[in-house]
């Protein structure tokens, strides 16, 4: 079909490759990128037990990008990868940008799956038609810089683009991460682990076919009406150009958003604000900025430098240049550790990036053993038992949290086997050991980390984290209501600005789930979140149906645009049915649930106050059984999905 | 003369200003070749490690121009009066590719089939000049769809003296460099 690649299949236990054009009817039913992704994760699963082992080599890594990625659409490029997580043990999937997701479509594959384990470490090399198997024995060992390095010069040419993972994928960290470019980081879920369970370190492609569109001028059309809602909302979009998601930072500290300390604090006291704030970076250290990916028109990208003199402890990495962080990285990195000063928090983040691990768990980490660092549970003889050496773990050390983040990629000693199953594991492991109440400390969700935010004052974001299908995390509906006051957003949808009043709970579980509904659109058409807000006003879908006819030839209304998100967004949650998930594992971490936040904006705010009224809400607007959290088969039907209904009722996974 | 407008008055690039988001070299590729290959566009990003930065290669249609000059066939090539744009006309050119070699500034590309791909300005209206989202390649006397915004409010201070220094060693004066350098 013009505009589609094929499915690129790999078998990583035999060796073998096929590949097969996308059918016409799968394209219809769930558009492409995410959404098909979620279909191929879905029908290796009828074949394959869902309850497997997701480090078995049974578990299957896809990766995929949509009809309008790579394209001069001008919504960036950014792709997806869908497995079941190591980190979560349930459905996961992880975005990244790019280059490799733009080649990887124009060598004429949308989607590549792959499964089976190699006997010995491998990697992909896709040129065009030709697919090959080789040796990365190599490269087994090495970070993501040296990897990139010797690949190319194993294949004798710089012009290809790399996916891979550094050790921590290699060493079975279950938060490892592929890193796409050297630095587009596919961060959630552990898609590194899967990768390298299955004995693969990289993927490197090169696309020289390009792709077909179906009508030219209608797509230069649809380019248009894009920059005409991208000039309607000038404000916003200086802002991504200027500071990337930096610049929440500011935003999060005026309504309490900035997880301090491990949580315990919504906002970064007022001393340490400034180094760890937008405009400092942009005035000290920022030195470029570039799109990550092929067609993008913020271009929200960029690299630092720093000279020595700019903050007090920044002569230790003077001549340091490394990729500007985004707002999780410093949230993960700075805030959650307490460590105030950008080009301490920016050498984490380069460690991290170069181990191939996600920032957010690693964070997380950090802070649960700070925070019982500060109250005295673990103490240097702990340390000194883990690592070998004494180390302080005190708020803001620098040098504690590089030791733990080497100690997690590499497993050389016992602190790096502690955090190696991520945050959750590691403090019930620790309440073991101490006999101390330690999970009350920890932030966590279903099993792994959320995302490192202060949600108590903000019902939908803290409804979408509890109710992901990923995990934990705000990604899945963003919930933008609330926590950016968006009066017009809830006006649109329910005709009632009350559901953006912030403080409130009216219509808030509501609004997560019709934006759950919403955000597959953006995710299933293959361009960046940061470019086309989840914004139904600005951004609405029925200019994207303009710009996926112009480019594929197929037709879509708005509604049936509509209607192919929220199958996808039913898809995943019937992936994670069929593992066994309820209504009550829809749920937050103790400190979010119980601890009344302690200062500020939503000083007083918890979440149990308001938690089970908002899911009742949520799981209303989906059209699922309050109840059990299920899916009801009337819904299912009504969206087409009687196949789907079909395997579940016989799992017992319908109400 | 009508070089002198070709090089000042339809295309125009900054480079410095380069963000390589790849817009031209798509939007390029889709409107001479009628798909979307970056090999099939008429110009390129090239990017430069050692300063992290993107540099548009894109033809000056020089005056006189070594390209046309190597050009072993009279009629492959030619400069079009109205535009000042130096084209290579596909039927007559034997693809000899003298044209690439003597470009000093690599700017014609070799495509797929092994043809030369030259830029010849869309005719007077390049759809690079229209759509770069930074204005790195701009037309000064064409309609652009982004407000008129000097693109050096983007880019970090540093950036925007750098790129000043250089243009003024180079003994150019863009006119939206003159004004005041506005902090975000």
């Amino acid at each position: 079909m013009t505009g589609y690649g094929s499915i690129l299949r790999i078998d990583l236990t035999s060796g073998k490759v096929s590949s097969a054009p996308i059918p016409e009817e799968l394209c219809r039913r769930f558009v492409g990128g995410a959404g098909i992704n979620t279909w191929l994760l879905w029908e290796h699963f009828l074949k394959v037990d869902p309850r497997i082992d997701p480090l078995s080599a049974d578990n299957v890594l896809i990766a995929g990008i949509g009809p309008l990625g790579a394209t001069p659409y001008g919504g960036g490029t950014k792709m997806k990868w869908t497995f079941k997580s190591p980190a979560y043990n349930m459905y996961g999937d992880s975005t990244c940008g790019g280059h490799f997701g733009a080649q990887l479509r124009w060598a004429g594959y949308d989607h590549v799956v792959i499964t089976g384990k190699a006997s010995k470490p491998v990697y992909i090399w896709i040129d065009d038609d030709t697919v090959e198997v080789r040796d990365a024995s190599r490269m087994w060992g090495r970070d993501v810089d040296e990897t990139d390095h010797l690949i190319k010069m194993d294949l004798g040419t710089k012009e290809v683009e790399i996916a891979g993972i550094g050790q921590a994928g290699e060493n079975l960290v279950t938060y490892a991460s592929i890193i796409a470019d050297r630095h587009r980081v596919a961060g959630r879920g552990g898609s590194g682990c899967v990768m390298g369970s299955k004995n693969l370190k990289a993927i490197a492609v090169r696309g020289a076919k390009g792709l077909e569109v179906s009508d030219p001028k209608a797509f230069m059309n649809a380019l248009d009406l894009l920059i005409g809602s991208l000039n309607t909302m000038s404000r916003e979009r200086d802002a991504i150009k200027l500071y990337g998601t930096l610049r929440l930072t500011a935003y999060y500290q005026r309504v309490g958003g900035n997880a301090w300390r491990n949580c315990q604090f919504p906002q970064i006291p007022e001393e340490n604000f400034n180094p760890l704030s937008q405009r400092w970076y942009r005035d000290h250290i920022a030195y470029s900025s570039y799109s990550c990916s092929p067609g993008c028109l913020l271009s929200c990208s960029g690299t630092y430098k720093v000279k020595g003199n700019e903050s007090p402890t920044a002569h230790k990495f003077a001549g340091m240049k490394g990729y500007k962080p985004e707002y999780l990285s410093l949230a993960s990195l700075g805030i959650m550790t307490g460590i105030a000063d950008f080009p301490a928090m920016g050498d984490l983040n380069d460690r991290v990036r170069k181990y191939g691990l996600d920032c957010v768990e690693v964070g997380a980490c950090c802070g649960l053993l700070m925070e019982l660092w500060q109250r005295g549970i673990i103490t240097e003889a702990d340390t000194r038992e883990w690592l070998g050496a004494p180390l302080s773990l005190e708020w803001g050390n620098h040098d504690a949290a590089a030791r733990m983040i080497d100690s997690i990629a590499l497993q050389k000693n016992r602190m790096g086997n502690l955090l190696k199953a991520g945050v959750y594991k590691a403090a019930q492991r620790l309440e073991e050991l101490k006999s101390a109440p330690i999970l009350k400390y920890a932030l966590y969700g279903k099993g792994g980390s959320p995302f490192n935010e202060e949600v108590r004052q903000f019902p939908s974001w803290a409804t979408n984290m509890a109710v992901s299908s990923r995990g934990a995390d705000h990604l899945k509906g963003l919930g933008t209501l609330d926590k950016f006051n968006r009066r017009d957003i809830a006006q649109h949808y329910f005709g009632d600005p009350k559901a953006a009043e912030p403080l409130d709970i009216t219509l808030k579980g509501a609004g997560s789930a019709v934006a759950e509904n919403y955000t597959p659109i953006v995710n299933c058409l293959g361009v960046c979140t940061f470019v086309v807000d989840v914004d139904p006003i600005n951004f609405p879908p029925r200019n994207f149906a303009l710009a996926l006819k112009a480019a594929t030839g197929l037709e879509f209304t708005e509604q049936e645009l509509l209607a192919a998100a929220e199958r996808v967004a039913n898809l995943e949650k019937a992936f994670n049915t069929r593992l066994g998930l309820r209504r009550e594992d829809d749920k937050l971490c103790e400190r979010w649930l119980n601890e009344p936040e302690a200062q500020g904006y939503g000083k007083g705010w918890k979440a149990a106050d308001y938690l089970e009224k908002t899911k009742d809400e949520y799981y209303e607007y989906h059209g699922w059984d309050k109840k059990t959290g299920l899916q009801t088969r009337k819904k299912l039907e009504q969206l087409g999905m009687q196949d789907i209904a079909e395997v579940l009722a016989r799992e017992g996974g319908v109400a | 003369m009508t070089a002198a407008v070709a090089r000042t008055k339809v295309f125009r690039a900054e480079p410095g200003l380069c963000t390589g988001c790849g817009m031209c070299e798509m939007l390029c590729s889709l409107n001479r070749a009628g798909r979307i290959n970056v090999h099939q566009a008429r110009l390129r990003i090239t990017r430069l490690e050692k300063t992290d930065s993107f540099v548009p290669v894109i033809c000056r249609h020089c005056h006189p121009a070594p390209c046309h000059q190597a050009c072993p066939v009279p009629e492959a090539m030619s400069r079009d009066p109205a535009t000042g744009a130096i084209a290579i006309h596909e039927k007559e050119c034997i693809r000899c590719l003298a044209c690439v070699e003597a470009c000093p500034f690599a700017a014609i590309q070799v495509g797929p089939q092994k043809e030369a791909l030259k830029c010849d300005l869309c005719g007077g209206d390049p759809i690079c000049a229209r759509y770069c989202p930074p204005r790195v390649i701009y037309s000064p006397d064409k309609p652009y769809p982004w407000p008129q915004k000097s693109c050096l409010e983007y880019v970090a201070p540093h950036e925007a003296t750098t790129h000043r220094r250089q243009m003024t060693a180079e003994g150019h004066r863009p006119e939206y460099v003159e004004g005041q350098r506005r902090r975000p």
